[in-house]
């Protein structure tokens, strides 16, 4: 192994710099501890990388279409509603970085400075006590160790410099956060949210959520963004800065302070554990274009390589102390893994407004929160799910059967016909961890650096069947008291992992026993190591989790800087 | 190799290439790059005027000011299964001969007239070859995207914004500037 210097040396590194990791950095660095973020993928320069993001359609070659040898040799990243043309460059190619599917699961991954914050879905609800209280009250997992008390200062903190648009609805299920004025719902959307409401006790249609700037406030001028512009391009990068990403703001605002160093191409091996001293002393990382092996040396680690990665990381970091991985005294690490179920769609079309339509662009859509088993279970399955809802109004008449030559100019020119409005929903079920749903290293198999692949065995139980089939009856209930017609519904029997909320197996806890992580996200067995990205999550709810995982990160980031001026770490 | 055999050989290919005419040579080979299906340049010939036919320049540009016959061999060349590429070349092989049979011509050498009673043969989908119903699909299709997803047509027909800065929930059809 290189020889130790100071350049080595530092008060803090981060491994990962998507969501999370960008967040720990930045906590770090703005109280003056000298950082390392590790990044094994290339650098991606707000704006400056973001080579699509002031293309026109017609500047694309395949008219957005993923040209099909990539899609034949990468068929598992072909299927993510997000990989096109215009941002297949951030997305990591099945061949590039091979895992084993013991059971069919669908990897999303994006190995780069920002990680997958640059192409997520920028959705940001909050979770309330009906989800830390869930598995005490319904009986699985282990119980949360934090409430929503312990959290919601840090949502607030964390939605304040992130910018976050939404509506105060006043829901309990869906606590109210720190908002920037929302964008309009559709009439239907509000003929919809005002039919639920007056049909339904405890269902509620509200705007969704998302990260984007409505309305600048000083601290989103000071990290240079500006007003997000409605483009609707966000996953190819924003050159307003005008949605949250790590590129745009974290990073940036934490290399500013001088106490930053960004690393890329710097593949994490494994944490090193110093048996004497009883604590984790630095990490291995293998450059990857040298493939050089290299040490760095900080008196605090944070793990935030994305759920899968941060799993494999800890695993793969053995020592005599800790044989089956670091922090892993009850072999349950890489255990109790779970993710959200998208696997349910319905659509349907409504015969009204038709005086109406809709004018310009909006990033975001409407939201029904989980209203199955909230106050007490009253399904045969547990837990429930959320949905989205969008409607639009679509083009009619836009068939060009039997036509050719002038015929066919002429109609392809002329003023469009408006069709009746679309309506849409998809479920995002929460699913239950279970031992029985696991990753592990592979015994035979390793990477291009040495490094073990993960093997993933997870899959859908009975819950999730019951669940989806009553997202389908509800749903088309609601649809069909609503006026709704010409309703079609799907299960796309989707492998798990397109959702790409991958959570769990370094679960937080309240024993060493039974969890892995303590409150404040500490490995229990080596309390200088934090885990706050979604291998940390006991529990999956509903909600899209990235604003969870900031909220944890920031306070677990605090709460190490703390310890550490204690002398406790 | 025998000296005699050598200066055989050398007078046969190059009398080989003597005979061939030379607008032939130059058109065996399409204007575009294709890695996976082979086109002649007769055949790119072909579908362009197939194309231009579909989609005639007007007082808007058509396929052939648009170059739509190279979006067309480039898009089913880069962006289809192996299936719908040999469907399409297949339709593609066989196109003229079926013209030939339908309306006594050639499709490159038909007349308005000919070509037109063909197309309506065609678009009526009765009885009609399935490899060449295919390939005019394939074609149709690729000449209305090339026409709709170009620039002409998205700043002049329908205007794309980039950056609309707004958003309207309920906004009047009256309005819309559609």
């Amino acid at each position: 192994m290189g020889v130790t210097n100071d350049k080595m040396k530092y008060d803090a590194i981060v491994i990962g710099s998507g969501m999370s990791g960008g967040w720990a950095a930045k906590e770090f660095c703005d109280k003056g501890f000298k950082t390392l973020l590790l990044e094994r993928g290339r650098d991606v320069k707000h704006i400056k990388d973001y080579p699509t993001t002031n293309m026109y359609p017609w500047e694309f070659k395949h008219g957005g279409q993923v040209p099909q040898k990539i899609q034949d040799e990468s068929p598992i990243v072909s299927k993510c509603y997000a990989f096109r043309e215009d941002t297949m460059h951030f997305f990591v190619k099945d061949d590039e970085h091979p895992y084993v599917q013991e059971k069919p699961f669908d990897w999303i991954r994006g190995y780069q400075v920002g990680g997958k914050s640059i192409m997520w879905a920028r959705q940001t609800q909050r979770w309330s006590d009906f989800d830390y209280e869930g598995p005490a009250r319904d009986g699985f997992a282990v119980d949360w160790p934090i409430r929503y008390k312990d959290i919601a200062p840090w949502y607030s903190y964390v939605e304040k410099f992130v910018g976050i648009s939404g509506n105060k609805d006043g829901l309990a299920v869906l606590p109210d956060g720190e908002f920037l004025p929302a964008w309009e719902l559709t009439c239907v959307e509000n003929y919809f949210k005002d039919f639920i409401g007056k049909n339904y006790k405890d269902r509620h249609v509200i705007y969704a959520r998302c990260a984007h700037i409505t309305q600048p406030q000083p601290i989103h001028i000071e990290q240079g963004r500006g007003q997000c512009q409605s483009r609707t391009l966000c996953q190819r990068g924003c050159p307003f800065g005008g949605y949250f990403n790590a590129n745009s703001s974290t990073i940036p605002w934490a290399l500013k302070t001088g106490n930053l160093t960004l690393r890329p191409f710097s593949v994490v091996h494994s944490i090193i554990y110093d048996e004497k001293k009883g604590k984790a002393t630095g990490v291995r990382v293998i450059d990857a274009n040298t493939k050089e092996a290299i040490e760095f040396t900080a008196p605090v680690i944070f793990v935030n390589a994305s759920a899968l990665n941060s799993n494999l990381i800890l695993l793969n970091s053995t020592s005599s102390r800790f044989p089956n991985g670091l922090g892993n005294d009850n072999g349950l690490m890489g255990k109790y893994f779970a993710f959200h179920n998208y696997r349910a769609r319905i659509s349907g079309t409504y015969d009204g407004f038709k005086e109406f339509t809709t004018d310009g662009k909006r990033p975001t859509s409407a939201y029904m929160p989980r209203f199955r088993n909230v106050e007490k279970q009253e399904t045969d399955f547990l837990r429930g799910y959320a949905a989205g809802f969008a409607s639009f109004r679509g083009y009619a008449n836009e068939g060009t059967d039997g036509l050719f030559g002038e015929e066919l100019k002429n109609k392809l020119t002329a003023k469009p016909e408006l069709g009746v409005w679309g309506v849409g929903s998809h479920m995002m079920g929460e699913t239950i961890p279970k031992e029985t749903n696991f990753v592990t290293l592979d015994k035979d198999k390793k990477d291009a650096w040495g490094i073990p692949l993960l093997k993933m065995s997870v899959e859908y139980d009975d819950n999730d069947e019951k669940m989806t089939k009553d997202f389908i009856e509800q749903m088309t209930e609601m649809y069909t008291k609503a006026g709704f017609t010409d309703i079609k519904t799907t299960d796309s029997n989707n492998a798990p992992g397109l959702d790409i909320h991958e959570m769990g197996g370094v679960r937080m806890g309240h024993e060493p026993k039974t969890s892995l992580l303590n409150k404040w996200n500490q490995l229990h067995a080596c309390t200088n190591v934090f885990v706050t990205d979604g291998a940390c999550m006991t529990s999956t709810s509903t909600q899209n989790p990235s604003l969870t995982y900031m909220a944890l990160t920031a306070r677990a980031a605090n709460h190490a800087m703390e310890e550490m001026k204690k002398g406790n770490l | 190799m025998k000296r005699r055999t050598v200066i055989k050989n050398v007078v046969f290919f190059s009398a080989g290439a003597v005979l061939l005419p030379s607008c032939l040579q130059q058109s065996s080979k399409p204007s575009v790059v294709l890695k996976n299906i082979k086109v002649s340049g007769e055949q790119e010939e072909l579908v362009a005027a197939l194309s231009e036919f579909i989609l005639p320049t007007t007082s808007s540009p058509g396929a052939k000011q648009l170059s739509a016959h190279q979006y067309i061999l480039m898009m089913v060349d880069d962006c289809f299964k192996k299936d719908d590429q040999e469907k399409f070349i297949k339709g593609l092989q066989q196109f003229n001969e079926f013209a030939k049979k339908k309306s006594g011509e050639m499709f490159t050498d038909a007349d308005v007239s000919k070509r037109t009673g063909l197309l309506k043969t065609i678009e009526s989908k009765k009885d009609i070859p399935e490899d060449i119903l295919s390939f005019y699909n394939i074609t149709k299709r690729l000449t209305i995207q090339s026409f709709t997803g170009s620039k002409y047509y998205l700043t002049e027909v329908r205007k794309y914004e980039m950056v609309p800065g707004r958003f309207h929930g309920c906004f009047p059809v009256t309005n819309s500037k559609l």
